[in-house]
């Protein structure tokens, strides 16, 4: 069996990135855009007025290891070209609209293009990325051609005239923004992952865990007809550690913890993610003496990562400009319009208490010591800047593309991929309280009401191990989230009772958490938490196709610095899902360790 | 390996067995796919990647052998609880010969496994009480022997510098052409390991590599049509792949047959007598014949049960043979890619006869029996993660009385004069098929051919695009009126709902008193605006 690994040693990763001349890949773009702009168009159609040409360049290492044995190890390189071509122009051009597709778009698949996205060679080989781009760029055009005429016709049979234009303009940047990193290696990452899943290995209580490491150096080409252009280049790494326990009576409760760096050896010292992982064991282990929740309305602390969790889950994520295209198709708008983000047509309104504003700032690349990426220039190749988005409560703006909606008109620089992102969004209280006054607050307000105690939530949802035996849970709170009020499952809260002392409560629900509970918020902590949302690459099966891979993991993972936050009334309530009855057989690992 | 499964498997069913539902029947199969993948396209590379993976499938069975917990229950609706777990039916297990880590996982996949089976038995007997008797009252599951066997672990050594250059070579040619619009290598080798464990006693090791370089182009006619040409190549050593003269010669000839399809006119709906040369015939006894001599598209009701009272009757014309022959690895000078010792139920792969001299005698069957086939005959395949059914293997279809390719369309022309048709019909290249064997839909077929010819009668052939062969099976083998001696293998993946698994199918070219085709899905798209680039 052994000799199977001399097969593995093979997986090199030989082409430093960070290293890697683009001189090739900029001539090829450079030209064929050159030669597009001045010759493409088809009889009397308008021609192109912008194109813009990207190749995200992806280099991914994955490793995961259970109980200190390998599970899987994958790397792939990968390169994706996306095309964009605007015709008409800034003010009404061929897209913010959304056409029933015809019989015809779906053929072109046939062919192996996903239409503006095409997977290009690693080689720098500048015929064939010259024919690629050509090819893409002729789709891309004749797209484009048909959206901006079904586009003029929905308009002149509605007799609507646009109020907003579907591009700004904004300034010409030429950016280079790289951090060199070494490539991936393999072993080190490996050797991270056995050596903190042997420690889960060694808690008996723990019944499944796994601990993944990701490491990944993307590079992004850019260059567009108005003369904007750029190299971007981020490294950036992942160590996550999931595990589950059971408690007495069967209930499974799993816990994730991660840490992120630029890259692998960047991350914390192996001593201190040791101390994490063994501190993740000693938190299940003392949930699994947690008492079972009660019905409960009144004053919750988000406190830590819960704070954060759904801070981002109910008004972060959403602060972003995304236009509702307008459409041939009747029912498409009024379903539009119905899932709008809520924060559109809220400009100059009051989203939060006064004594909060919030801003997102992609120069940043570390917060509080803590990695969180970062990026100078943008995917429309703007200049990044910090944006004030809330200021003392009042919604002043939002993240936004250089598509324009009503109030926003030009880009803050958040452009990734085809829509905003968050970055490193910060909420900051204008006098945040220490974290024991924050206590006594949320004491004072149980006396007032009269309660027996208060509740603290410091973290909610489970780990992603355990999510999959509760699948009713998860397809309820997708139902929930569509429709404004979701909830969340917590998996660390405690009772806070008067003389201080503390309970721990489990299956646990914050329910109906909508957005005007968050104008109530009564008090903020001085101390913030930095939480990042989703960094961890996801693990597709092994057939998955390479450029499906780089896709997927050019997701940017969102950093959220939110102190702990003090609502004056929520409603817990016990989750109330099934327990499934404990396993009729012992662990292996029981006969071994226990008399 | 084996021992740890052994044991964990043991110490499962020793405590199950105390249950009130104790399993009558417990396996496991961890099956690892090492993939080396090359691709390149015009003579750049654009994947090298590698993956190795390990997957645990959990057969638990409680009830009995005549009706258990994978009986199918006669709902509308599918259990949700079971849709939502598709994504857990197998789950990944440590790469490293790690047994602790390995049981840890066996014991919890055992416990999830438990549960739903208990739940599933609860519906089946609530659904068999309440429901009309079935039409196939064969038990659910069989009895087979244990059995032993254990290969040494493959492995294979690929020099990732010299293939890539390779791939580069095989598309470099593509780039001399403006109006071909992808061209892509790709070299596929992949090592399957499987472990095998159950409770009859079996323990199984088999591993095989398994290599494959395939060639994919396209172009475009004027029109618009999309046309494509394939080529691809098996072995179960990467030596035993074509040199690189012969794939060069194939990509000459992708080149030269796009462009002569090109210039090819738009062929018409047609009927009449039409020849399909081996690989075409290959292809379509797979789809049409094949699929419906699978064992459980004669059980379950919402199948078509094609054949279910056909055995001992003809079902294809005198002189016609089939037989299934997973046991064969070689013919001539081609691997035959359905070759297998054990199938993934821990049965021995045996060869089957189907059809002889046009008589229906037999099915491929897995450990699921139907009435008159109360055992496996080692057909019981799956994708590595997913619960096998009875699946084709290599498929081989003989004539009794061969004539010469020429005395072939001597009939075709023939035939053509005697049913006054204007021409007939010669499919050479297909790209696939597919089949449907449900209820409910039309029971019917399509082969894709890549390259038709019209046959006159004046024994002129003319290239035609753009149509595609359909009908319905029970009618179009009533047609089959010869076969010649040009025996061909179609190597290929076969996707049913066990997944993709690795199948051959071998066949004399056969003349067909009367096919139709009617038009491919066509594509608007005109050829680019700009001329291409220059290099």
């Amino acid at each position: 069996m052994r000799l199977v690994l001399v097969l593995l040693g093979l997986v090199t990763f030989v082409t430093p990135l960070a290293a890697q001349n683009d001189s090739v890949l900029r001539r090829a773009m450079q030209d064929e855009l050159a030669r597009s702009m001045q010759g493409l168009h088809l009889d009397t159609m308008p021609r192109p007025y912008f194109i813009a040409y990207r190749i995200d360049e992806s280099d991914v290492l994955t490793v995961a290891a259970s109980r200190g044995s390998l599970l899987h190890r994958n790397g792939t390189r990968g390169r994706v070209l996306t095309v964009e071509v605007r015709v008409g122009d800034y003010t009404f051009d061929n897209t913010n609209f959304f056409a029933m597709p015809t019989g015809s778009d779906f053929v072109v698949l046939e062919g192996g293009w996903e239409g503006r996205n095409a997977e290009i060679p690693l080689d720098d080989d500048y015929g064939v990325l010259r024919r690629q781009l050509w090819l893409a760029t002729d789709i891309a055009y004749k797209e484009a051609l048909e959206q901006y005429s079904r586009k003029r016709a929905a308009q002149t049979g509605s007799g609507h005239t646009p109020a907003l234009p579907d591009f700004s303009r904004d300034s010409v940047a030429t950016t280079t923004d790289t951090i060199s990193a070494p490539a991936p290696s393999a072993d080190a990452a490996i050797a991270l992952a056995r050596q903190l899943s042997l420690l889960l290995r060694d808690a008996h209580e723990i019944e499944q865990s796994e601990v993944s490491v990701t490491a990944q150096r993307q590079r992004t080409i850019y260059l567009n007809s108005e003369g904007s252009s750029f190299t971007r280049s981020l490294p950036n790494a992942t160590v996550r550690v999931d595990a589950v326990t059971r408690t007495a009576d069967g209930m499974p409760l799993g816990e994730t913890w991660t840490a992120r760096a630029a890259t692998v050896s960047d991350l914390p010292s192996p001593d201190s993610l040791s101390a994490a992982t063994r501190g993740l064991v000693t938190t299940l282990i003392r949930r699994r003496a947690a008492v079972t929740a009660d019905v409960y309305h009144g004053p919750v602390l988000l406190s830590g990562a819960a704070a954060a969790q759904v801070f981002r889950s109910v008004i972060g994520s959403r602060l972003i400009a995304v236009r509702r295209p307008t459409s041939d198709i009747p029912a498409f708008e009024a379903m539009a319009a119905r899932h709008q983000d809520p924060f559109l047509d809220e400009l100059g309104a009051r989203v939060l208490p006064k004594f909060l504003s919030v801003s997102d700032n992609p120069t940043l690349t570390t917060f509080a010591g803590h990695f969180v990426g970062g990026f100078r220039v943008d995917d429309d190749g703007v200049r990044t800047h910090e944006t004030r988005i809330v200021d003392h409560g009042i919604l002043k703006t939002l993240l936004s593309t250089r598509v324009p909606v009503r109030g926003v008109p030009s880009s803050s620089g958040n452009r990734h991929e085809d829509r905003p992102v968050v970055s490193t969004m910060i909420v900051t209280p204008d006098s945040g309280l220490p974290d024991a006054a924050l206590r006594q607050r949320l004491l004072s307000l149980v006396a007032e009401r009269g309660l027996p105690y208060g509740i603290i939530v410091r973290r909610v949802g489970g780990a992603a191990l355990s999510t999959m035996d509760n699948p009713f849970a998860m397809m309820a709170g997708m139902a929930e989230r569509m429709q404004g009020t979701p909830s969340f499952e917590t998996s660390e809260a405690v009772r806070l009772y008067p003389d201080g002392h503390e309970e721990q409560i489990r299956g646990a629900t914050v329910a109906d958490l909508s957005l005007p509970a968050f104008r109530d918020i009564v008090a903020a902590s001085r101390t913030q938490t930095v939480y990042s949302a989703a960094s961890l690459i996801p693990d597709l099966p092994a057939e998955v196709p390479a450029f499906f891979r780089i896709r997927a993991a050019l997701g940017y993972p969102s950093t959220y610095v939110v102190p702990d936050l003090l609502f004056e009334e929520l409603s817990v309530k016990p989750t109330g899902d099934e327990v499934p009855p404990r396993p009729v057989v012992p662990p292996p690992w029981a006969n071994a360790h226990s008399p | 390996m084996l021992q740890a499964m052994q044991h964990e498997l043991n110490r499962n069913l020793t405590a199950l067995r105390a249950q009130p539902l104790p399993p009558f029947f417990l396996s496991y199969e961890v099956s690892e796919v090492h993939s080396y993948t090359i691709r390149s396209t015009f003579g750049a590379i654009t994947e090298d990647a590698q993956h190795r993976q390990r997957a645990l499938v959990v057969d638990l069975r409680v009830g009995t052998p005549r009706l258990d917990n994978t009986h199918a229950a006669r709902s509308d609706f599918p259990d949700f609880a079971d849709v939502m777990e598709m994504g857990d039916r197998s789950v990944d297990v440590p790469i490293d010969d790690d047994t602790a880590a390995l049981q840890a996982v066996l014991w919890t996949q055992t416990d999830r496994k438990y549960r739903q089976a208990t739940r599933h038995l609860a519906s089946v007997r609530a659904s068999a009480a309440v429901s009309v008797e079935a039409e196939d009252t064969a038990p659910d599951f069989s009895a087979e022997p244990a059995v032993q066997y254990a290969d040494t672990i493959a492995t294979q050594t690929i020099d990732s510098a010299a293939w890539e250059a390779k791939l580069r070579s095989y598309t470099a040619p593509f780039r001399r052409f403006a109006d071909i619009y992808d061209a892509e290598a790709t070299l596929d080798a992949e090592i399957e390991t499987r472990w095998y464990v159950n409770s009859d006693g079996t323990a199984i090791v088999t591993s095989q590599p398994i290599d494959r370089l395939y060639v994919t182009a396209y172009s475009r006619a004027k029109d618009g049509m999309y046309l494509p040409r394939y080529e691809s190549f098996m072995a179960f050593t990467l030596q035993g792949l074509p040199d690189d003269a012969t794939v060069l010669k194939a990509v000459d000839h992708m080149i030269a047959d796009l462009h002569r399809l090109q210039a090819a006119p738009v062929a018409d709906p047609y009927t009449g007598p039409a020849i399909l040369t081996g690989r075409a015939s290959a292809v379509f006894f797979h789809e049409v014949f094949g699929h419906r001599i699978e064992g459980q598209r004669e059980k379950r009701e919402d199948e078509g049960q094609t054949f279910k009272k056909a055995v001992n009757q003809a079902v294809l014309p005198p002189g016609l043979s089939v037989y299934s022959d997973p046991t064969l690895s070689r013919l001539g000078a081609t691997d035959l890619a359905g070759f297998y010792r054990y199938d993934d139920e821990g049965v021995a792969a045996r060869r089957v006869t189907v059809v002889q001299n046009g008589i229906l005698k037999n099915f491929l069957m897995s450990r699921s029996p139907i009435e008159g086939f109360s055992h496996s005959n080692g057909h019981g395949r799956s994708q590595v993660g997913l619960t096998p059914v009875a699946r084709q293997s290599n498929l081989i279809v003989e004539a009794a009385r061969p004539r010469t390719h020429a005395q072939l369309k001597a009939m075709l022309i023939a035939e053509i004069k005697r049913q006054h048709k204007p021409y007939g019909l010669l499919f050479d290249d297909i790209e696939g098929g597919f089949t449907i064997t449900g209820r409910g839909e039309p029971n019917a077929f399509a082969v894709l051919p890549i390259m038709v010819y019209r046959v006159y009668p004046d024994g002129r052939e003319e290239l035609v695009r753009g149509v595609d062969f359909v009908g319905t099976p029970l009618t179009v083998f009533s047609r089959i009126l010869a076969a010649d001696d040009q025996v061909a293998v179609f190597n290929g993946l076969c996707g049913a709902e066990s997944g993709l698994v690795p199948v051959s199918a071998v066949s004399p070219g056969v003349l067909l008193a009367q096919v139709e085709v009617q038009k491919k899905p066509k594509a608007a798209d005109e050829p680019p605006i700009l001329p291409a680039p220059e290099n």
